[in-house]
């Protein structure tokens, strides 16, 4: 592990992981006093692991990957007193309206700066990387920006409304708690594309699925690999798991080499099919399993219904843009 | 030394354990497990695999720092305070609040600006209140599987405003991950060209979208 604050002219990701890291030890310790050391485990395994990913092996760290899974198995919600839950509730639910006719639009100014401060963040960091000021992979940018204005925020909450920082964590880690062991899928199924990739389901598939369809006919290779972007995407969780599979197996044998199609154009359309199969799919934990959690759905599915009847006639219209622009 | 289409197994042992309903982190490990075993890779180098990749994708996680300052506003009152304005507001209807969303999310994701907004930073907070107040306006109080809808649509309201944005900005992972992958087969594309392409399914998506959102009824 290099220094990374020492000379301060390099930046890395260190420092957000470290954050990362902090938050969920808070919010693991928090935990352990509300809901016990069971609940507690998960959250403090994976503030070790995010935190210690820099030092620890690989093989070391690949275990405690599986060891927080498990972990995430044993996580219960909590037998609170209904009574004293509902009091609890109604007491929050009248700060909440009573604080909100006061404070007005001053609230909307501060969720508001929150991408006033990453769009700031993201010009000027750019522009420390194009003038060499800063040595950073551009590509993190937004990220640095992210974490700089979720940084900054507290303090705004703080002098500004009078909402102290240690609330403001104490809550933050509340509605992780809520979200639960669903923040870890992500990762979980990054780390099975990976998997998946190094065990050669690409090529399998790339073998297997040119029997399915008339591979001299070009319209039908378009449509295949579109529908199969989709439809794989669905299956992985990842368009970008998908995109290099179906790509070496339908896009440059058949639609590039075999029929002279454009590759930018088969590309393009190729990934947003898959992003309409994202739209469809159970594993897309982040965009459809999270949110579900997090706005209180009953359904963990209720997202996925909600994107159908956009998912479905937007595949149709990828398909009919691809047979004709592929082969102008 | 098994089939080289053995690791497909893997892929169909995630289906059926999504069809049956195993808790998506087992079913999640078991097939990665699975799949290392039928592609004879080992244990130490498996967990060699995973850990790398956890390694690489933890900034995944990133969203968490953003829960402290909307949770906080929620307690604030941010919500009753959105939600008595759409109410007072005779031109803010459904309509507009999520066809504005929309647009607004679409394109700046369009700009590179992905961050700007998400379901943690801006649908909980903003958008679901903004549309259940405007929903009230014209539908009266939603019973709860009408509000259950409604904030699922708005939930994907953003999901599709976000991912037919981002393609059409040059900087993106997914542009750059297309120019490698074509690049690796020999084939050299301008990532201009590749954005480009991406236009006519973003005006669809746009299209679509706003269809919906106009028939939408919670």
């Amino acid at each position: 592990m290099s220094p990374v604050w020492l000379p301060i002219t390099g930046l890395s990701l260190l420092p957000v992981y470290l954050l990362i890291a902090i938050f969920l030890l808070i919010a693991g310790l928090r935990s352990w006093r509300l809901q016990g050391p069971r609940n507690a485990l998960f959250w403090l395994m994976l503030a070790l692991l995010v935190g210690l990913a820099d030092v620890l092996s690989d093989q070391l760290l690949g275990a405690g990957v599986l060891l927080v899974g498990l972990a995430a198995l044993l996580n219960r919600p909590v037998q609170t007193d209904p009574d004293a839950a509902r009091a609890e509730r109604h007491a929050q639910a009248d700060f909440a309206a009573e604080s909100g006719l006061k404070l007005g639009a001053r609230l909307l100014w501060c969720v508001l700066l929150l991408p006033v401060i990453t769009l700031t963040a993201t010009l000027l960091l750019r522009r420390a990387h194009a003038t060499g000021a800063l040595q950073f992979d551009l590509n993190y940018a937004p990220i640095f920006a992210l974490t700089l204005a979720c940084l900054i925020l507290p303090l705004v909450l703080w002098l500004g409304l009078g909402f102290g920082p240690k609330r403001s964590v104490a809550v933050g880690t509340d509605m992780a708690h809520q979200i639960g062991w669903a923040m870890f899928l992500p990762l979980l199924l990054a780390i099975l594309g990976t998997v998946f990739a190094k065990a050669g389901v690409g090529t399998a598939l790339a073998q297997w699925l040119p029997s399915f369809f008339d591979i001299d006919n070009r319209y039908a290779c378009a449509a295949a690999y579109a529908i199969g972007m989709a439809l794989f995407t669905m299956m992985l969780g990842n368009a970008f798991v998908a995109f290099p599979v179906m790509t070496a197996a339908i896009a440059v044998p058949l639609i590039i080499a075999r029929h002279q199609g454009d590759p930018a154009v088969v590309a393009a359309l190729g990934m947003l099919s898959g992003y309409c199969g994202t739209l469809l799919s159970p594993l897309a934990a982040n965009f459809n399993l999270v949110p579900a959690v997090l706005m209180n759905l009953d359904s963990p599915h209720a997202v996925i219904r909600a994107q159908v009847a956009t998912a479905i006639p937007l595949l149709a219209c990828n398909v009919g843009l691809m047979c004709l622009l592929v082969y102008r | 030394m098994l089939s080289s289409n053995a690791p497909l197994l893997g892929v169909l042992l995630l289906l059926v354990c999504f069809a049956l309903r195993v808790h998506p982190l087992l079913a999640v490990s078991l097939s990665a497990i699975f799949t290392g075993f039928l592609a004879e890779i080992g244990v130490a180098e498996l967990l060699g695999i995973v850990g790398k990749s956890f390694r690489d994708s933890r900034f995944l996680l990133v969203f968490v720092l953003v829960l402290p300052t909307v949770a906080a506003l929620e307690r604030l009152g941010l919500r009753e305070y959105l939600a008595r304005w759409v109410a007072n507001s005779e031109r803010v209807g459904l309509k507009v609040v999520l066809s504005g969303y929309l647009a607004v999310r679409q394109l700046s994701a369009a700009f590179g600006l992905t961050n700007l907004g998400g379901h943690a930073q801006s649908v909980r907070p903003l958008l679901v209140p903004a549309a259940q107040a405007a929903a009230l306006k014209r539908f009266g109080i939603l019973n709860h599987a009408q509000d259950q809808r409604l904030k699922a649509f708005c939930a994907g309201t953003d999901n599709v405003a976000l991912f037919f944005g981002e393609d059409l900005f040059l900087a993106f992972g997914g542009v750059l991950l297309m120019q490698t992958t074509l690049a690796s087969y020999g084939y050299q594309t301008d990532p201009l060209l590749l954005a480009f392409w991406a236009l006519p399914t973003a005006l669809c998506a746009f299209a679509i979208q706003s269809i919906r959102i106009a028939r939408f009824q919670p």
